[in-house]
């Protein structure tokens, strides 16, 4: 009796040990990575400690990552992190690791896929302890967040000129925060319209073909009206199943930008008077219209516009072969609605960060492998994005000179594109648009909405003391 | 420690059967506290720890990445979090769920078990039907019920159009008077299936003598039914009802597949809105004061429907 209640407390006491253990173990390894120490605050210790605490560790804090030193160092093992979304995508990126390991022996590469739809909470899971992969693809917007909290390091010495004078000046826009280039991807996107070109032709419309002809918001709207009148009851589809989410923002920024307006004040750093300024006002209104005249088909089976039901889709380029597939040589890709002055695009895609503890050479190693034009080509073919090297985009049949998807390549290299806001606010301002978005598109107070949105961008901005930029 | 005063008691046995008894039973709560104790030290690791977590979290300006200094700002999490509309409207859309489906989904689950608790040949197969949407993923049954939803193509409004030949239709998750509803109606077809089995369970447990002498005294069906089978099912419509509420207060699945809130926040709900402001926004401090609100409701709420309705300890 006596030796199994010893052995009960036996068990018991280990299990204590165990979890104390690893309760320092996690103390230990947060004072390894002095930058990481804002992270894992002990709440309850006295406030004022606290402070004391962090102001005396802020030296070592901007201590991050230093980017490229030019030596490889042998042996290196480096961990990759990908979304896995598209399957084409993934084999391609499935292979290039492969690849990569087999063509050199300095860095050992391996390849963690995670789901897309809980990307960015592991993304943030990971960042809030400290782990970062080495090398790691984002929406390029979100960059900036874990930039500023210094889970990545800057990689613009990394990057050769060769390749800095052959990239899409998008791409690197995109990447840049702070006057650093963080994120960096193997391809480029574009926003447009795709269209069925008999059906234009019907109701006698004329077709631009260049970003300079985009139709205006009103010349827009009436079309709608008139491909209403030719039978088609919801003429519209805008990839309603998509949902609320990163998309929303993607997409509608920018008739903001078009209109004159933005989310952010790029200079001020300030979202009032710049997100519910009147242009943006006017321009979410004629959008709040179509709505209200339901010309936009909620696309729930998305298939609106390859059975035909919506003549006009207004989507990225990801769409190309779907529609090709279903419309043939009916198949036009049109600019965005111009809402005042001229028409605007979104740019940047998933780009490749480096995690602020990885070796950056290491690291670019396996980045500059996919940026090497074959990889980018089969890339490209794979997830029928823009490639970022302008020499390897020009020479694609798709978006070539004559190309179906010429617009996109033109949108981009003659800057009818603007960057979402470089700022680490950003997943805090792509929420609160979104929002307002949905409740503009719900048939809710277009100014309120975004006066809303306003204010809750700049009170972020304010908690967390104007983002203070990393040294 | 314990054990050699023990091992000096062991002698003296023989002093009296009396003292023999209450060593046994201290032994035995002994026995009791040790083996307790690895479930109290999960508890402990894993709900009561990140409570207080979540407690003092609140009261900080912490985020989810952020290289700032953590500061203590007492209440103002909690403040800004009451003062917010959306925080209240939400607050609100659970309230009304609650109200509705909590009744609502007794009500018929207490229906469904009488009905399916007869001996008729094939019963079984109406179980098992009744209880299928229960075993359907929340979310995969969200995304199905947002095809049926779908006013312009959706297997809802065709059927409706078709027998009220065309003038009965709805917007369903797009209006702002029918999207609650409409989340409300999934929810109950999606649970009543797990109440009715326990109700069921209940119902299987009244003595059967309760109704031939209440058969002998000359009581219709339903006086049967009104003053054996309720009072008897006491215990069990409580759990079932306490139950549904909590997990009303928690809804979120269906939210977040159908509607993310929409339209105009008539079915936004604090879970959803936590995970905003958690997860999106990175506001992990407001969003723990969000937790710690959420858990103080329905913890009341329980405690207050306890004390309405207390259950017999027979």
């Amino acid at each position: 009796m006596t030796d199994r209640r010893r052995l009960l407390l036996l068990v018991i006491g280990l299990l204590l040990g165990a979890l104390l253990l690893a309760a320092c173990a996690e103390d230990d390894a947060v004072d390894d990575e002095p930058e990481d120490v804002d992270t894992d605050v002990d709440v309850d210790d006295e406030p004022d400690e606290d402070d004391e605490e962090a102001e005396a560790d802020e030296p070592d804090e901007v201590a991050v990552g230093n980017g490229c030193t030019g030596e490889v160092p042998d042996g290196a093992e480096i961990e990759i992190w990908w979304h896995e979304g598209a399957e084409a995508e993934v084999l391609a990126v499935e292979e290039f690791v492969e690849e990569f390991n087999a063509a050199q022996d300095a860095v050992t590469a391996t390849l963690t896929l995670v789901p897309e739809a809980d990307y960015a909470a592991a993304l943030s899971g990971a960042a809030a302890s400290g782990d970062l992969p080495d090398v790691v693809d984002m929406d390029a917007s979100f960059a900036f967040n874990y930039a500023w909290s210094g889970d990545l390091q800057p990689i613009d010495t990394c990057v050769p000129d060769e390749l800095a004078d052959d990239l899409l000046p998008s791409i690197v826009e995109q990447g840049t925060y702070a006057e650093q280039l963080w994120a960096l991807g193997m391809f480029d996107s574009g926003l447009g319209m795709y269209a069925d070109a008999s059906v234009l032709e019907e109701v006698g419309v004329d077709i631009p073909t260049s970003p300079e002809e985009a139709w205006t918001a009103e010349e827009f709207t009436d079309l709608l009206g008139a491909l209403r009148d030719a039978g088609y009851e919801r003429p519209l589809d805008v990839k309603q199943n998509y949902g609320q989410g990163e998309y929303y923002s993607y997409l509608y920024q920018p008739f903001l930008w078009s209109a004159g307006a933005d989310t952010l004040d790029r200079d001020e750093e300030v979202a009032e008077g710049v997100l519910n300024s009147p242009e943006a006002v006017d321009a979410l209104t004629i959008f709040q219209g179509w709505f209200e005249e339901g010309y936009v088909d909620d696309n729930t089976d998305d298939a609106a516009f390859v059975e035909g039901r919506t003549p006009i889709s207004m989507v990225g380029h990801w769409e190309y072969a779907n529609y090709k597939d279903a419309l043939g040589d009916d198949l036009v890709v049109l600019p965005l609605p111009d809402f005042g002055e001229g028409t605007r695009s979104g740019q940047g895609s998933w780009q490749w960060a480096v995690g602020a503890d990885a070796d950056a050479d290491a690291a670019w190693e396996f980045i500059a492998f996919t940026l090497e034009p074959e990889q980018m080509e089969r890339m490209s073919e794979a997830s029928g994005a823009i490639p970022s090297r302008q020499s390897v985009a020009e020479g694609t049949e798709r978006f070539g000179p004559g190309g179906d998807l010429e617009l996109f390549r033109v949108q981009l290299e003659d800057g009818w594109t603007v960057p979402r806001p470089p700022h680490p606010a950003y997943p805090t301002i792509s929420s609160a648009f979104n929002q307002a978005i949905q409740t503009i598109i719900d048939g809710g107070d277009v100014d309120g909405a975004l006066d809303t949105a306003a204010a809750e961008i700049d009170a972020d901005i304010e908690a967390n003391e104007g983002y203070p930029p990393p040294q | 420690m314990a054990t050699s005063l023990e091992d000096r008691a062991a002698p003296r046995e023989a002093h009296g059967a009396q003292r023999e008894e209450r060593r046994q039973r201290r032994r035995r709560r002994r026995a009791g506290v040790l083996f307790s104790l690895p479930g109290l030290l999960l508890l402990l690791a894993f709900l009561v720890t990140p409570f207080l977590m979540a407690v003092g979290l609140s009261l900080t300006n912490l985020r989810l990445a952020s290289p700032l200094d953590t500061r203590f700002i007492g209440l103002d999490n909690y403040i800004a979090t009451l003062t917010d509309p959306s925080f209240r409207q939400a607050f609100g859309n659970n309230v009304t769920f609650t109200l509705v489906v909590v009744p609502l989904q007794t009500g018929l689950a207490l229906a469904l078990a009488v009905l399916v608790n007869q001996s008729l040949r094939g019963i079984k197969a109406f179980r098992a039907i009744y209880f299928s949407p229960v075993v359907v993923v929340m979310t995969v049954a969200a995304t199905v019920w947002l095809l049926l939803y779908s006013p312009d193509h959706g297997l809802l409004n065709g059927v409706l159009s078709f027998v009220s030949f065309g003038t009965l239709q709805s917007e369903w998750l797009r209006s702002e008077t029918m999207a609650l509803p409409s989340i409300m109606i999934m929810s109950i077809w999606q649970g009543v299936g797990f109440q009715m089995i326990i109700i069921l369970a209940g119902l299987q447990d009244i003595p059967e003598e309760l109704y031939e002498a209440g058969a002998i005294d000359g009581a219709s069906r339903w006086q049967r039914f009104a003053y054996i089978t309720v009072p008897q099912l006491r215990n069990t419509l409580i759990f079932v009802a306490t139950v549904t509420m909590i997990l009303a207060f928690r809804l979120f699945d269906q939210v977040w597949v159908m509607t993310r809130g929409a339209p105009l926040g008539r079915t936004n709900v604090m879970m959803l809105e936590m995970v905003t402001v958690g997860f999106e926004r990175q506001q992990i401090a407001r969003a723990s004061a969000i937790a710690v609100i959420f858990f103080l409701v329905v913890l009341t709420v329980t405690i207050v429907q306890r004390f309405l309705l207390k259950e017999d300890r027979g």
